[in-house]
C-alpha cells in the first residue's frame, strides 16, 4: 500500500520485468531518488521524483500510470468548480451543525428521574436543537439552581455537540450534614442476619464473615483498640448481611368502589411560554377522597415541532361510593400486584438471593407472602455520649 | 525501521564503506537497512542481491520488499531467512 504523503501528494506506479527490474533499482539508487519496490515487480514513486526519473530510465523499456492519490484524483475530474463548491457547501454545513446542540446526557442523579432533569432544563431555555453560540450555560445553570429547590449543584460541559449535564440532588446533601454532626458512634445491626462482609474505615469490627447476629448486636465499635491510640469515635463502615424474611399481604374480598362516575371540570389553565392565563376555575369544597384528574394537551405543527403552548385541565371525579367482591381471579391477581410492588419497594437496594412465594384463601379473603432471602447493608450508626 | 537519510544527517559521517546494517524486528518480519549500496543486481520476492564497493549482499527470504532511500541506502522488509555476503569488486 502506498504510504500517506504518496497518496495526498500524488504517486505514479512504473511497471517492468523482472531483468529490468534491477537495473532500474540501480539507476534509481545512485540518483538518490526514493521509491518502494513491490514482490510483483511495481515501483511507486512520488509525482515529484517522476518527472527526474524519465529523464534517466529513457534507455529502459518499463510502462507507467498516470497520476494516483488524491492529487491524481483532482487532476482527472472535469467539473472541477462543482466539486469545489460542493466541499465548501459541506464544510458550512458541518459548522453550522457543530454549533447545535445535538444530546443532552444527565449525570448524578438517583430520585429525579432523567425526563425530570431533561423538563427542568427546558423550562430554562436550554434543549436540544439550541444554538451553544447563543447560549450562556452559566445563566442557565443560576436559573435552574434558583428554581428547582431539588437540585443543589448542577454543571452543563459541552463536549462537541453533546451537553453533559451533572447535578447534586438536595438530599445528598442533608445526609451527609447528618453525619458531620455526631461525634461519638458505634454501628450496629439494623436486622437479624449473617454477616457476609465487613468493611472497617474507622472504629474496631465487633463481629466476623459468618457470624449470625440480631437486631441491636454491635457490628463496629466506636471504641478505639489500644494498638490504634486507643479513645473514641465515630464509628465508619459497610456491614453487608444475609437476610431472610417474609413479606405477606392480605387482601379482604370485599371492596368499596365509586360508580356512576362524572368528572367535573375545576379548574382550565392555558400556558404560553411558560406564562399561566387561568381561564376557568370552580371554587367550592372538594369532597374527600374523590378522583382528582389533571389532562394535558400539548398542541403541535404537523406533529412534528411542539407549539410553546398547553391546555392545563383538571377533573373532579364524583360518583356514588358502593360495596364490591372480588371475584377469585380478581382477588389474586389484585393481592399479587400488591405482593409484587411490596417485594420490589422492599428489595430496592438489595440483593436477592432467593424467593419463594405462596398464598392460600382465608375466610374472608386472600393471603399471599413472599420468603425472601437477600444481602443488603445491615449498619446502623447508633451515636452515643460520655457520662459527665 | 523506516529511516530517511538525510545530507544534513550528522551521523552520516559515521556510516564507513564497504556497507553499514542495521535490523530490528516489525510485525512483517524483519526491517533491515543497508547503507552504502550502490547498485540491485537481482530483484525478487525471495531473493534479493545487492551491489556494495566491497562486494554483494544476498538476502534470502519470503515476501520481502525492497526501498530505495537516498544516501544509497536500501531498506528491506519481508522475512528474511538468511544473509549472505560475496567479497570482491564491483
Amino acid at each position: 500500500m502506498a504510504k500517506i504523503d504518496s497518496i495526498i501528494f500524488g504517486y505514479r506506479v512504473i511497471s517492468a520485468n523482472s531483468r529490468e527490474l534491477a537495473k532500474i533499482c540501480s539507476i534509481l539508487l545512485r540518483a538518490g531518488i526514493s521509491c518502494e519496490v513491490k514482490p510483483d515487480g511495481r515501483i511507486l514513486m512520488r509525482e515529484k521524483y517522476f518527472k527526474s526519473s524519465v529523464a534517466l530510465l529513457k534507455d529502459i523499456q518499463y510502462t507507467s500510470s498516470d497520476v494516483m492519490g488524491i492529487t491524481g484524483w483532482i487532476k482527472r475530474i472535469n467539473n472541477k468548480a462543482a466539486v469545489i463548491i460542493a466541499i465548501i457547501i459541506s464544510i458550512i454545513a458541518a459548522l453550522w451543525t457543530y454549533n447545535l446542540v445535538w444530546d443532552v446526557r444527565i449525570d448524578g442523579n438517583s430520585e429525579i428521574t432523567d425526563a425530570a432533569v431533561i423538563r427542568i432544563i427546558n423550562e430554562n431555555g436550554f434543549g436540544v436543537g439550541n444554538l451553544w453560540s447563543k447560549t450562556n450555560i452559566d445563566e442557565i445553570e443560576k436559573n435552574i439552581l434558583e428554581n428547582c429547590k431539588a437540585i443543589s449543584w448542577i454543571n452543563i460541559n459541552r463536549r462537541g455537540t453533546v451537553a453533559y449535564v451533572t447535578l447534586l440532588e438536595n438530599d445528598q446533601k442533608d445526609g451527609m450534614d447528618n453525619t458531620e454532626k455526631i461525634k461519638y458512634a458505634n454501628i450496629v445491626a439494623s436486622n437479624d442476619c449473617v454477616i457476609e462482609e465487613i468493611t472497617v474505615l474507622r472504629g474496631k469490627a465487633a463481629v466476623k464473615v459468618g457470624d449470625t447476629v440480631k437486631k441491636g448486636d454491635l457490628l463496629i465499635s466506636g471504641v478505639l483498640p489500644d494498638e490504634a491510640g486507643g479513645g473514641l469515635c465515630c464509628a465508619e463502615g459497610t456491614v453487608v448481611g444475609k437476610i431472610s424474611e417474609e413479606i405477606s399481604v392480605y387482601v379482604d374480598r370485599e371492596y368499596t368502589e365509586l360508580t356512576d362516575k362524572k368528572e367535573v371540570i375545576c379548574s382550565v389553565d392555558l400556558k404560553i411560554f411558560n406564562f399561566c392565563v387561568n381561564i376557568f376555575k370552580k371554587h367550592r369544597n372538594l369532597d374527600a377522597g374523590c378522583d382528582i384528574i389533571k389532562e394535558i394537551n400539548i398542541f403541535s405543527l404537523f406533529g412534528k415541532r411542539v407549539l410553546p403552548f398547553e391546555l392545563h385541565i383538571d377533573y373532579a371525579v364524583n360518583g356514588n361510593v358502593s360495596q364490591s367482591l372480588y371475584s377469585d381471579r380478581e382477588l389474586i391477581s389484585v393481592a399479587c400486584d400488591r405482593l409484587t410492588s411490596e417485594t420490589a419497594r422492599k428489595l430496592r437496594d438489595c440483593d436477592l438471593i432467593s424467593i419463594r412465594t405462596y398464598g392460600d384463601y382465608t375466610e374472608n379473603g386472600y393471603s399471599v407472602s413472599n420468603k425472601v432471602v437477600f444481602t443488603s447493608e445491615v449498619g446502623l450508626c447508633l451515636p452515643f455520649e460520655l457520662e459527665k | 525501521m523506516n529511516r530517511t537519510y538525510k545530507k544534513t544527517d550528522k551521523s552520516n559521517g559515521l556510516i564507513k564503506p564497504p556497507f553499514y546494517i542495521e535490523a530490528c524486528r516489525t510485525a512483517a518480519g524483519m526491517s533491515m537497512v543497508i547503507s552504502g549500496i550502490i547498485g540491485v543486481s537481482d530483484y525478487c520476492e525471495e531473493n534479493i542481491e545487492l551491489l556494495s564497493h566491497g562486494g554483494r549482499i544476498i538476502i534470502v527470504g519470503k515476501f520481502i520488499k525492497l526501498k530505495l532511500l537516498e544516501l544509497n541506502s536500501v531498506e528491506i522488509v519481508g522475512k528474511i531467512i538468511g544473509v549472505n555476503f560475496k567479497y570482491g569488486k564491483n
